[in-house]
């Protein structure tokens, strides 16, 4: 028996790769999208560019906008590690994979950039035709990358840099890909839009927020299997879609950025005024600017929305605690109150805290437990944690009460 | 009494003496020592005369000696010989000597190396250096990784770790590899059969990538006591090693005893219960207070013989202080606090699986007590060495159960005290094994055209990972062109992923309590099978043979079940064969195909058979290598029925014999005869590797021919039974007609012995 007639009947069940249907007799990528082959010592690889006027506009930005973001901005907007950065030397990347498992086996066939360049923003994505042409592909890369100063990538982080990190190395280009400063918008945009939108991928930031819908999108599932194909029938037909595919998330990050830097430089009008504008506290929160948080709940609390505005008074109220300032807290507790048709207890307790420990005044405090027992009535809830928090509180006030009563009047 | 008064208690007892088939006592040995060398550095040096240690036993010395001089070792002592010093020393001295020296440690089992990290933290503080050694397994949290990674000298691990965890990963961790001088690898012994077919592919692997960063690590192991440590090592790292065998470490005098039950029902061979046996003897040791570990095989039987031997104290906590089990499933802050326990004296009896077996340190105990065989020669000793003060006597003894191999090395303690017979082997060219790390390989560096992975047939089975779409070959190179993580497909301890799991439904949630190989399972898993798991018995209700899950349900009755299995062996390919005589040997490549039929219920203890059932399953089919050897077609003084018998009690013994070569268990193995075999034309035995491919026996019992048959010959010999037992021959309801199975089975075994 040969070896393939044994490894046939060792393997049992063969491993059925994914084949993308299409129409023979395909062309290559060179005929069918117009690039560059681009050639260093370590070879070749294919290279298409797309330059975009400034002017042009992609979910609801203009591009040339984001040159002109500050160096301020973006360090907010990118965390740490990310000061002292210019917005015209920044490349937006993107990369796309032979797979989403990890480890050293996982290619970027196609890397995705943006960069500006002479006042326009260039796309340039770097595509191997073939495995042969990726170190060739990475050295160009590690060209461009050379006088720049940082990435904006979308999940870059866990993603695309280590990835490329793990080529490079595999392909012995030293470059600390890793270190290089990263303005990671999937962290931002969680933060911003995680209690608005269901899912915080790119694809639905861009739906939802940027207010721009792809035609005809390749799923990201499929891509790998795309490029295996096309390695083997020279079919670029579906690569194609894949380069389109990429340009648009790279567009989107543009705007993402604009969108975000808009928004944070201006919460009050250039958010929705409700739930963004709950999520952008949390960022003013993480940087500590506390002034900037308080004014984006405080502009909360007039929403329409009551889950709003009750958020908001709850995360409002403990920094007025904190503050020592109760009488703005007790305003936000009494509007809530005024307003509230559920099952809310917390302004109540809140209030019930306030009274009896602050205001020293068990019965206006015990006002507020029985109102909260109202609330649980109303509820049908009899049994479990709230009850016993309630009763415990109502328990102790009342002996306050009592014991008030018994020092004003010793005799009786 | 103390334990000199216990042994000559004993040795008075007639009732005992009768039982005793072998009393050795093993003299003390004094130390053999060596100066330190004087290339290391002062600092370890000083350390080690502050902890007591002025000078090195001899094998620590050449051990340090030959990896200064760049060789690759392996270090075959007894247990408590000191050996991690021998690994410790070296690694630690490079270490401090280049600062960017790197070294990975490889132990079997996550608890040893928590255990001989401890042990090396204890080293390097006191010699007050910066040697930063980590343990990275599955346990690791993420927020430690990014720091060992980069930061780690020692970064102690385990084969599935590297494999899954490390090697595919390999670009992040280009300290270590660039840097890595050595890899070691300590129980060395372990890796054997599949689990070293596969280690030894990992280690193919690591080397691929090594030379990519440019090192070139040298490899330090550490063995028990078998019979070809160099030829396993140099198997397993792939390249030549240099024995040290030179045990300095001295020796307390030691007793060991071989205690073999009485036999109470002659005709079926069967012996007074070893647990009970077992569990008498520790209680006498344990109320004259002398501290004792008794080894037990199950999990089952811990918690049993803990219960049994609480009740020595009259008072229940004192008990449950006193007697502590230890076994795999404890916590690790429970197993610390027992470990403690042992070393401080407060406990002064423990019930162990195996798990007490490997290094973990518990001090010396003074007596040992083993319940039924523990399957190898190796394993044996290192239980019994856990008995053993420097100073003093201490005893070991070895209670046999009425299984066939127990049966054989009680009877014969030659086997036990003489040279080891038993092989550590391995089949690193497995092709189902070799190719599921080709394709781990492929997926970590691309294979480069001419590159070897272990195997001449590099290239083309690459070409057919090429067709199935896995690799793309081109410009000199095979890259990796899958979206699959091919690491996680493979489990080190099994042969292929093709394992059925076993899961149980009793509760209202499932729980998987075992898998068992494709092989196996319509022989153990059809529908109605009682399945035993950790001695408790389970009901096969369903058998899903499409996707290979068995739904089994708790159940207690008072029967087992027996399939009828139909196997049809035909010969492929044949490696080596010896025609020179009348009796013919050979080894080669065979197909296995296995058909059950049906099964029978048979009552426990009586044997009765007391129902059956149809199984209807499909045929499968197994390639693997086997071993077979063929008699004479004409044998004038036999009847066709006494050949069978014959041929089957033969194929019995040799099931047992066998595995006392091969340090495997009977499981892993299968015996077939065939009166006449299409393929020899002649009565015929074949000894076959139970996984697909095998795992390196056929090769070595074909060396082994001579040795196999004598074993074979004594082990019928000396069996107590009249005209055969399980013991020896198998249960006589087996055999047709009423010939003396075993003294047709002793006459082929002679006939094989004269003519080969």
């Amino acid at each position: 028996m040969d070896i393939r007639s044994k490894l046939n009947f060792y393997r049992g069940t063969p491993e059925k790769p994914v084949h993308v249907r299409k129409a023979a007799g395909g062309q290559d990528v060179d005929v069918l999208i117009p690039g560059t082959v681009r050639e260093n010592e370590h070879g070749r690889c294919y290279v298409i560019e797309q330059r975009y006027h400034p002017e042009y506009v992609h979910g609801g930005c203009r591009i040339g906008d984001a040159s002109s973001i500050s160096g301020e901005m973006l360090s907010f907007i990118g965390g740490p590690g990310c000061d002292g950065l210019q917005a015209e030397k920044l490349i937006y990347l993107d990369t796309e994979t032979t797979g989403l498992t990890g480890g050293t086996g996982t290619v970027a066939f196609l890397v995705g950039t943006g960069f500006f360049e002479n006042g326009s923003f260039v796309i340039r994505q770097y595509f191997m035709r073939d495995y042969d042409e990726e170190t060739a592909m990475l050295a160009e890369l590690k060209e461009l990358i050379s006088d720049r100063q940082g990435f904006v990538t979308f999940n870059g982080k866990s993603f695309d840099i280590n990835l490329l990190q793990t080529r490079l190395i595999a392909n012995r280009l030293r470059l600390g890909i890793s270190d290089i400063p990263n303005i990671d918008l999937l962290y931002p945009a969680r933060r911003v839009w995680k209690l608005k939108l269901e899912s915080c991928r790119l694809v639905s930031l861009e739906e939802n927020i940027l207010g721009h819908v792809r035609h005809d999108d390749i799923p990201g599932s499929m891509i790998p299997a795309v490029y295996f194909d096309y390695l083997e029938d020279r079919d670029a037909s579906a690569i194609k879609r894949v380069l389109e595919h990429n340009e648009l998330d790279i567009l989107s990050m543009v705007s993402l950025l604009c969108r975000l830097s808009a928004m944070l430089q201006d919460p009050m009008s250039e958010s929705d005024g409700g739930l963004e504008l709950l999520g952008i506290s949390r960022i003013f929160e993480a940087h500590g600017r506390t002034g900037d948080m308080v004014k984006c709940l405080e502009a909360c609390t007039d929403s329409g929305r009551y889950d709003v505005k009750l958020q908001a008074v709850k995360r409002l109220t403990t920094v007025y605690k904190r503050e020592n300032r109760y009488d703005l807290a007790l305003e936000h507790w009494h509007a809530i109150e005024s307003e509230s048709s559920g099952f809310d207890l917390f302004h109540l307790i809140e209030m019930a805290k306030y009274y009896e420990h602050k205001e020293k005044n068990p019965g206006k405090a015990l006002q507020a437990v029985e109102k909260a027992f109202a609330l649980c009535r109303r509820a049908g809830i009899t049994t479990g944690r709230h009850i016993d928090g309630l009763s415990k509180r109502r328990d102790r006030l009342t002996r306050k009460i009592m014991q008030k009563q018994h020092n004003n009047n010793p005799g009786s | 009494m103390n334990i000199e008064q216990m042994l000559e208690h004993i040795r008075a007892s007639e009732k005992m003496m009768k039982n005793i088939t072998a009393w050795v006592e093993l003299p003390a040995k004094e130390a053999v020592y060596a100066d330190f060398p004087d290339f290391l550095d002062e600092r370890i040096t000083k350390a080690l005369e502050r902890r007591g240690v002025r000078q090195l036993y001899s094998h620590q010395a050449s051990a340090v000696r030959a990896v200064h001089d760049g060789k690759s070792i392996v270090v075959v002592t007894p247990t408590a010989s000191g050996k991690t010093m021998c690994y410790n020393v070296p690694v630690m001295d490079a270490i401090l000597k280049d600062e960017s020296s790197r070294a990975l440690f490889l132990f079997p089992t996550k608890a040893l190396s928590q255990d001989q990290t401890a042990e090396l933290h204890e080293l390097i503080t006191e010699a007050g250096v910066d040697v930063k050694t980590y343990t990275y397994d599955g346990d690791t949290p993420q927020s430690a990784r990014k720091a060992i990674r980069q930061a780690g000298h020692i970064v102690v691990t385990n084969p599935d770790m590297l494999h899954s965890g490390i090697l595919p990963h390999h670009t992040k961790w280009t300290k270590l590899f660039e840097n890595l001088k050595f890899v070691v690898i300590d129980e060395v012994h372990h890796y054997r059969g599949v689990f070293g077919s596969h280690l030894a592919n990992v280690i193919r692997r690591l080397r691929r990538i090594c030379d990519f960063y440019g090192s070139k690590p040298q490899f330090i192991c550490c063995s028990a006591t078998i019979a070809n440590p160099v030829e396993l090592a140099s198997r397993i790292i792939g390249e030549d090693v240099e024995l040290i065998d030179n045990n300095g470490a001295p020796t307390a005098s030691k007793h060991f005893i071989f205690y073999n039950p009485p036999v109470i029902n002659r005709e079926l061979g069967i012996r007074r219960s070893s647990m009970l046996e077992a569990k008498r003897i520790a209680e006498s040791f344990i109320r004259n207070e002398i501290q004792t570990i008794l080894f037990t095989r199950s999990r089952l039987n811990v918690e049993v013989l803990v219960t049994y031997l609480r009740n020595i104290y009259g008072g229940k906590s004192e008990g449950e202080k006193r007697v502590r089990g230890y076994r795999g499933g404890y916590l690790p802050t429970l197993r610390r606090e027992i470990e403690k326990g042992l070393r401080e004296g407060s406990i002064t009896g423990v019930v162990s699986t195996n798990a007490l077996e490997l290094g973990i340190d518990i001090g010396a105990l003074d007596a040992c007590v083993i319940c039924g065989y523990p399957g190898t020669i190796a394993s044996t000793w290192q239980q019994a060495g856990r008995a053993g003060r420097r100073s003093g006597v201490s005893v070991a003894i070895l209670v046999a159960s009425s299984s066939p191999l127990d049966q054989y090395i009680i009877n014969n303690p030659d086997y036990f005290f003489g040279k080891t017979p038993e092989n550590g082997l391995i089949n690193p060219d497995n092709l189902v094994i070799l190719y599921s790390h080709m394709k781990c390989a492929a997926f970590e560096l691309p294979f480069e055209d001419g590159e070897k992975f272990g195997v001449e047939t590099t290239a083309e089975i690459l070409g057919f990972m090429e067709d199935a779409r896995l690799v793309r070959h081109v410009g000199n190179r095979w890259h990796w062109m899958a979206d699959v993580f091919p690491a996680d497909e493979i489990s080190l301890r099994s042969a292929s992923n093709e394992n059925f799991i076993i899961i149980d439904i009793t509760e209202p949630k499932p729980v998987v309590i075992g898998e068992t190989d494709r092989f196996s399972a319509p022989m153990l898993l059809h529908e109605e099978a009682i399945y035993i798991h950790e001695g408790v018995q389970y009901q096969v209700e369903e058998l899903d043979f499409d996707d290979k899950k068995a739904y089994v349900r708790r159940v207690n009755v008072d029967y087992y079940t027996d399939a009828n299995l139909a196997v049809d062996l035909k010969v492929l390919d044949v490696f080596r064969e010896d025609k020179t005589r009348q009796v013919h040997r050979s080894c080669g490549e065979v197909s296995v195909s296995a058909l059950v039929t049906m099964f029978k219920k048979i009552k426990l203890h009586t044997h009765e058979n007391i129902g059956s059932g149809p199984v209807t399953l499909p045929e499968l089919e197994m390639h693997t290598t086997s071993y077979w050897v063929s008699l004479p077609g004409d044998m004038p003084d036999m009847s066709q029925t006494e050949q069978e018998n014959g041929l089957l009690g033969l194929s019995n013994v040799l099931a047992n014999a066998a595995p006392i070569y091969l340090m495997c268990s009977p499981g892993d193995i299968r015996v077939v005869h065939q009166v006449r075999a299409p393929f020899t034309q002649r009565p015929t035995v074949y000894i076959y590797d139970s996984y697909p491919g095998g795992v390196g026996f056929s090769d070595k019992l074909y060396e082994l021919h001579r040795e196999l048959f004598e074993t074979a010959a004594s082990m019928v010999e000396k069996c107590g039974c009249e005209s055969g037992c399980p013991s020896c021959v198998g249960p006589l309801n087996e055999f047709t007609g009423a010939d003396d199975p075993k003294e047709l089975t002793l006459r082929l075994i002679e006939l094989i012995r004269q003519n080969a």
